[in-house]
């Protein structure tokens, strides 16, 4: 091995209290950046998949679901929720001008005794006019749902059998659909057929889910598309003069909501990572320095030994490098470590839809931010390393002396 | 090899650009063979002119010139090259790496640029300088005199042909004052030139020639 | 060399303190899901109580680890203890699993804890026998 090399390793393995402290330094600077920019990253994701997976331009559901939050529990959160209104408004919202497509959702949670570990949100669709679930269930599974069949969000694992049994009705699993981010990885989807059969079922079983709506005319909300060429703030305004128990809401705001909350979180994350930073720069080059000056005499013994001032430049930067690998290899597999197990906590607390990147960005950032704290601590050892070689080695005895 | 101090002079300034401390125009030869030793009070300038020798400190005027060498032409790697294979410097005070062994110490010249050495030599030097049982223990432990036996067989183990010494016998015992000055006598008597800073009044004993320094020239 | 200072090293302090934190944190914050309405326990109810099992021998082991003094016995005990730590790993993923949902408690808490911990204790089990195996070889 090059003698830089080696003797920088065993300055490194023969000051451990001091390399130590200075790796911890180094995986903070890559690790809060690592992370930091991850969870940023998977809010802006799981934000964008969201406005994906909502699809249509106006929502109408119940005013109740969309005051109290259920709606947004169920898209968000994946909380079950049911809510119920009059399918006459079909073809109210149908009529109103400017109204391109409308398809109606059925949400009905599953009871969890019987068939689940947990209460599970069955999202039923038709069909024949769905805009919004069938282009997303297309990428995964090409073929036409039938009835019995069920395709579960990304986060309900499927069982060996292959089957699940909602309110006796033997449902078989047919595809798995992608990561979203959202509370929608949490649903099961069913056409209407077999949501019905479900809805049947549970009446019979005693479930007063309808006590308001005659279940046959039952539905939770509609989709709407706008056409092109109406302003989405018209058509909604025009469906809540003539909607009285259910209420429009565009997609627009739905998300505002969300990217207002983003924007925060973003916001403090991005200042926190900033203030780590200078911090952890500021004690860097302070503790470089200061290191230096202290080994002006370990410094002058190579020199008198026939070390040129390239040499200990070297020596100097191999060491910031070799201790900036460890900690910013272990600052980012550490940050990794948090993240990718307790993503879905992260989603719950921060009520907020959260995707993780592919794994090319992800290896990008980590790489990248590895990098770049080598390079912030070789720079800073390197001026460090020009000021100590820029004097003589007689002045530093003669000064040390 | 021989080393010739040529005119060589130095000023050293203050950050305030004040003249702090001047060596004045200085010429003398370190001989092969011999000990040359430069005596003088503190601060006369003799370690400031023993650096400017070892090619450690840029002079302000004149040259030092090892065997065909002018040290001072060269660039700071090919100066630095020089001295490792050339000059063998056994600085003041504690000058060893704590962290290494003593072994790893001695060996620091040779390693520094893969340089084949004696391993007859290496044993013999640790042998007759009493490091046998320390040579492989940290250096962090050694006491002063150890530390500076350490430097001794350091600046001897690459076989250099010229040997700067500067106050090698300072904070020792008589026993360990008198294995200092009979090692650098046996070197010169092998060959080497050995230029020594000291105002140990003993030392002038082992002496071949004596140049003194008092004001920051030779009188 | 058996007869120096006794010395206390990194990964034995890393190991215990990681193996007791491990445990008081799967008995506070790394619980399973509740029982279901009925009163049955899902799953994860066994998948947790294997971990914690595990994470008891765990605890032994960095315990013994940390008061004996042969290199050779602390080699053997960082093996297990890697061994065990892999296991652990293992229950929620593969071995016995967990509940249906991603979003339910045993996926969010206990599945990450887990699977923190015993990566973490893993790779401290696996520096402390390399560094072990080192010294070995130099002795």
């Amino acid at each position: 091995m090059k003698f830089e090399i080696n003797l920088a390793i065993k300055n490194i393995t023969g000051h451990s209290g001091r390399s130590i402290a200075l790796i911890l330094l180094a995986a903070l600077l890559s690790g809060s950046v690592f992370g930091g920019s991850l969870i940023v990253k998977s809010l802006k994701n799981g934000l964008s998949s969201y406005e994906d997976r909502l699809g249509a331009d106006i929502i109408v559901a119940s005013e109740e679901a969309l005051s109290d939050g259920k709606f947004e529990s169920i898209l968000l959160q994946g909380v079950p929720g049911y809510f119920y209104m009059d399918d006459s408004v079909i073809e109210i919202v149908k009529d109103i001008e400017g109204v391109e497509i409308v398809t109606p959702q059925f949400y009905l949670a599953s009871a969890s005794a019987g068939c689940c570990d947990t209460l599970v949100q069955i999202i039923g669709f038709d069909p024949e006019d769905d805009f919004t679930i069938q282009p997303w269930i297309r990428d995964c599974y090409g073929q036409t749902v039938n009835d019995g069949d069920v395709i579960v969000g990304c986060n309900i694992n499927i069982p060996d059998s292959n089957r699940y049994r909602f309110y006796n009705v033997d449902c078989n699993v047919v595809a798995k659909l992608d990561k979203t981010g959202t509370g929608l990885d949490s649903a099961v989807y069913a056409n209407m057929n077999t949501i019905k059969m479900m809805m049947e079922n549970s009446e019979q079983i005693g479930f007063g889910y309808f006590d308001e709506v005659e279940p046959e005319h039952a539905v939770s909300s509609l989709m709407v598309k706008v056409k092109d060429g109406y302003s989405v703030t018209d058509v909604q305004r025009a469906i809540n003069l003539k909607l009285t128990d259910a209420k429009a809401v565009s997609s627009k705001d739905m998300i505002s909501g969300i990217s207002e909350g983003l924007g925060t979180i973003s916001g403090i994350i991005g200042l926190l990572v900033i203030v780590i930073w200078v911090f952890s720069f500021t004690i860097l080059i302070v503790a470089f320095a200061m290191i230096v000056n202290e080994r002006v005499k370990e410094l002058a013994v190579l020199r008198i030994s026939g070390a040129s001032k390239k040499m200990i430049s070297e020596i100097l930067i191999s060491e910031s490098v070799l201790m900036s690998l460890i900690g910013g290899l272990s600052g980012n597999a550490l940050a990794a470590l948090v993240i990718f197990p307790f993503a879905d906590s992260l989603k719950i607390s921060l009520n907020l839809p959260v995707l993780l990147p592919g794994s090319l960005y992800i290896t990008f950032l980590f790489l990248g931010t590895f990098v770049t704290s080598i390079l912030v601590c070789g720079i800073t050892s390197a001026l460090c390393a020009y000021r100590i070689t820029g004097k003589d080695t007689g002045l530093i005895f003669r000064d040390g002396a | 090899m021989k080393l010739i101090a040529d005119k060589v002079g130095y000023q050293y300034f203050r950050k305030d650009k004040k003249l702090l401390f001047e060596l004045q125009e200085t010429s003398f030869e370190a001989k092969e063979g011999k000990i040359t030793e430069i005596v003088g009070h503190s601060g006369s300038g003799k370690s400031t002119l023993l650096n400017i020798c070892a090619g450690l400190l840029t002079p302000s005027s004149g040259k030092i010139i090892a065997g065909d060498t002018s040290l001072y032409d060269l660039s700071d790697e090919a100066r630095s090259k020089f001295r490792n294979k050339n000059i063998g410097i056994i600085p003041q005070g504690q000058s060893v790496l704590k962290h290494l062994t003593v072994t790893e110490n001695i060996l620091l010249p040779v390693s520094m640029y893969g340089i084949e050495y004696s391993v007859e030599l290496l044993d013999e030097l640790i042998e007759k300088l009493g490091l046998k049982k320390l040579a492989g223990e940290s250096a962090g432990g050694l006491s002063g005199g150890e530390m500076r036996r350490v430097a001794i067989a350091r600046a001897l183990v690459g076989k250099p042909e010229i040997i700067l010494a500067d106050e090698p016998t300072g904070d020792l015992d008589s026993d360990n004052r008198k294995l200092v000055l009979t090692s650098l006598k046996e070197i010169a008597d092998a060959g080497a030139a050995v230029l020594m800073v000291t105002h140990d009044k003993e030392a002038e004993e082992y002496a071949d020639e004596i140049l003194r320094m008092d004001g920051g020239r030779l009188i | 060399m058996e007869n120096k200072k006794f010395k206390i090293n990194i990964t034995d302090v890393a190991l215990i303190v990681l193996s007791v934190v491990y445990l008081i944190l799967l008995f506070t914050v790394f619980t399973p899901c509740g029982p279901k309405d009925d009163g049955s326990f899902m799953k994860c109810q066994w998948t947790w109580r294997a971990v914690v099992a595990l994470s008891v021998n765990t605890v032994f082991l960095s315990l013994v680890h940390l008061l004996i003094k042969n290199s050779g016995v602390k080699i053997g005990l960082s093996i297990a203890a890697f061994g065990i730590a892999v296991t652990s790993a293992l229950i929620p993923y593969k071995i016995i699993g967990l509940c249906m949902m991603d979003t339910m408690r045993c996926h969010t808490h206990t599945k990450a804890g887990v699977y923190v911990f015993s990566i973490l204790i893993a790779v401290f089990a696996l520096i402390d026998i390399v560094v072990g195996i080192n010294k070995l070889r130099k002795k």
